[in-house]
């Protein structure tokens, strides 16, 4: 501290630090627990099985290496928005095991017990504009951890997420958050 | 015994000095000094002065062209001695404007000057904006208020020219700060451009079944005999709707 503008720095941090808060420091204060999030969880069960009975959607997707590999894909009604997504995934049935929605306030910690057994943690740190910030941590029934990160993407638009589960299943979860005003 | 050995290094130093018209007032008068006194000195200088001649009738009228590559080698050889002397050659930032007048009274004054931008910078920071007033205002469910804009004539910031973007297979909507698992984590891009999937491929896959209150599907044959591929495989065969 010899020298005289340590000092002076040190002593504008510290009056930094006590001057009372600016309104846009009360409104972030306060903002937040005024922000309710609607955290919407889908689980589906993916699998390469397909029923003939099953009342879901039956596409006929092609593989990129040629009609060789022409498969039927079935995918539950209920998951009519996210259709494209799942296409993705290397499962020829996709239906719909629960969907869980709970309305919590943003930077709150909360849980969700999946049917499987598995627990989903999760935290929405924040919504500004059409991004929302989203911190996941997945964790199967021993307690190995899945996923954990931190995301952010389009409220209108479902993070998709899927694990392994068995021989030729998963368990794919559609993850979505919006802001309610 | 030599000239060289009569004359002290001084003596010497001081008469090349004069010889080359390098010496100042004092110097001078002491290398005339010098001459008037010793006949050594004044050897000295004519043995100076023989010396030059030489060189000046040695030397050519125009200079001999240097070849470029030789210079390099030049150059080169330098700086491996300079280096095995002073090792790498870095570098370094000379002293700026700035610094040689920080380093002195200035110090003090430009530390309060920095303190006081950021101060400044601290206020403005935390002054209200238009976004938080909004959020400010913005209801939480339940309440039976309107929500209305601060300002409907304020526009948003439009540049004045399009910045050209480009088109990335991870959209810029869809951003990730950390991930971690302890199995194998995949990033299939989404069809729409929007998004990605976050696929975990196991390596070992324990038997988590969903609960039997859950429907239960019965396997059923193929249709085909296209066996899909799994987990990390997934990107070679993604498949693309023909029929639906």
């Amino acid at each position: 501290m010899r020298n005289p503008s340590s000092i002076c720095y040190v002593f504008l941090l510290v009056a930094s630090l006590l001057l009372p808060k600016s309104n846009k420091a009360v409104s972030q204060s306060s903002a937040p627990n005024e922000t309710h999030i609607r955290f919407s969880v889908r689980t589906i069960e993916a699998n390469n099985t397909l029923d003939p009975a099953d009342e879901s959607i039956q596409y006929t997707v092609q593989s990129k290496r040629g009609e060789a590999t022409k498969v039927t894909v079935s995918v539950d009604r209920k998951l009519e928005d996210i259709r494209d997504k799942l296409l993705q995934l290397p499962f020829s049935h996709f239906h719909l095991v629960s969907a869980r929605d709970e309305i919590m306030l943003i930077k709150e910690k909360n849980s969700l017990e999946l049917p499987n057994g598995q627990i989903l943690f999760f935290r929405p740190m924040y919504v500004k504009g059409e991004k929302i910030g989203l911190w996941l941590n997945w964790k199967d029934n021993t307690g190995r951890e899945l996923l954990n990160t931190r995301l952010h993407f389009n409220p209108l638009d479902s993070v998709i997420t899927g694990t392994d589960c068995g021989r030729n299943e998963g368990v794919v979860l559609a993850i979505k958050a919006t802001q309610i005003y | 015994m030599t000239i060289e050995e009569e004359l002290s290094d001084s003596e010497q130093v001081i008469l090349s000095r004069f010889f080359d018209g390098e010496c100042g007032i004092i110097s001078s008068w002491r290398a005339k000094r010098l001459l008037a006194k010793n006949t050594l000195a004044r050897v000295f200088i004519q043995n100076l002065e023989t010396i030059q001649d030489a060189i000046n009738r040695g030397k050519p009228l125009t200079p001999k062209p240097v070849d470029l590559w030789d210079r390099i080698e030049q150059r080169i050889e330098e700086e491996a001695r300079t280096e095995l002397y002073l090792g790498t050659r870095r570098s370094l930032e000379g002293p700026t404007l700035w610094g040689s007048f920080a380093s002195n009274y200035a110090t003090w004054l430009g530390g309060t000057a920095g303190a006081a931008v950021a101060t400044i910078a601290l206020i403005i920071f935390n002054s209200p904006s238009p976004e938080s007033s909004s959020i400010q205002q913005r209801p939480s469910p339940g309440r039976a208020s309107v929500v209305q804009p601060i300002s409907a004539r304020s526009k948003p910031y439009q540049p004045a020219f399009e910045i050209p973007r480009i088109r990335r297979r991870i959209p810029e909507s869809f951003g990730v700060d950390w991930m971690r698992s302890e199995d194998a984590l995949h990033l299939i891009p989404d069809p729409s451009g929007s998004s990605a999937i976050i696929w975990i491929t196991r390596d070992t896959i324990p038997a988590q079944k969903f609960s039997p209150l859950q429907k239960h599907f019965t396997p059923t044959p193929r249709i085909d005999n296209a066996q899909p591929t799994r987990g990390n495989q997934t990107r070679a065969t993604l498949p693309t709707i023909i029929d639906k």
